[in-house]
């Protein structure tokens, strides 16, 4: 999968949302690309409608650490999440934070593995096939 | 009165709350299941030749971003509050982008301002 379109949606969302820099579009969208690129070494290949959803939700979440507004969630929504897809969920969030230069807390780390379990049972189906 | 579609796509497969005040208004619900659901909105909708769509993702509604870039649907996304919800209706959005907010009343008042303001203004 070539994730040559993230700078696009970066700049889609984070341009008319919030107000980007280049600077940050660029940070963003080099921030998404490490993370595709380790799902894809680790056998979670996104798809282009799952690195889409997974790129718009990294863009926001850029503008909650600047805001230091984190995402509150009841943790019940997450019952279907197991040890495993918690464990690559805290590996990508070492790389998001290496680039955001700012703690992530644990609902966040919890929505990231929603992504990362998501595009899994996508594979399952046979990702994007419409 | 044609049956207002609704098609829910949560995060985590849940949106049967949504659905329960979908139906209270009278409208068609179709809750799709699996974790991802929101990543099919667009596609399930399609197909459902749906009328509104409403995407829960925690972050703010990415689902809604997919299903604009895939099929054009008129999408807003990052949305917090029924009253936002019903306020995208009324200004003609067909798809709407939530964080988690599965309540009864925010599928009810959707269903409800779409009567008063959509396409057929089915009132």
């Amino acid at each position: 999968m070539d994730y040559g379109f993230i700078n696009n949606i970066v700049k889609e969302k984070g341009l008319s949302m919030y107000g980007f820099s280049n600077e940050e579009i660029k940070l963003v969208s080099d921030c998404c690309n490490e993370v595709l690129n380790f799902c894809k070494d680790n056998k979670v290949e996104f798809d282009e409608t799952a690195a889409t959803v997974f790129i718009a939700h990294l863009t926001t979440l850029y503008e909650r650490v600047k805001k230091n507004d984190f995402a509150s969630i009841n943790s019940d929504i997450f019952d279907q999440i197991g040890d495993e897809l918690f464990d690559m969920a805290e590996k990508v969030t070492a790389i998001i934070k290496k680039y955001y230069k700012h703690d992530i807390t644990k609902d966040e780390i919890f929505l990231i593995a929603s992504h990362i379990g998501a595009m899994k049972e996508r594979l399952k189906e046979g990702g994007d096939t419409k | 009165m044609k049956e207002i579609k609704v098609v829910i796509g949560h995060r985590m497969g849940k949106g049967n709350n949504v659905a329960k005040g979908v139906q209270k208004a009278s409208g068609k619900a179709i809750v799709i299941p699996g974790m991802g659901a929101d990543m099919k909105l667009g596609d399930v909708m399609h197909e459902q030749n749906a009328d509104i769509g409403i995407s829960f993702c925690g972050g703010g509604g990415g689902g809604a971003l997919a299903a604009h870039n895939k099929y054009g649907y008129k999408a807003i996304y990052d949305l917090r509050s029924i009253d936002s919800g019903v306020a995208a209706i009324k200004k003609g959005y067909k798809v709407l982008g939530f964080s988690f907010l599965d309540v009864e009343d925010l599928g009810y008042r959707i269903v409800e301002a779409y009567k008063k303001s959509g396409p057929d203004k089915n009132e």
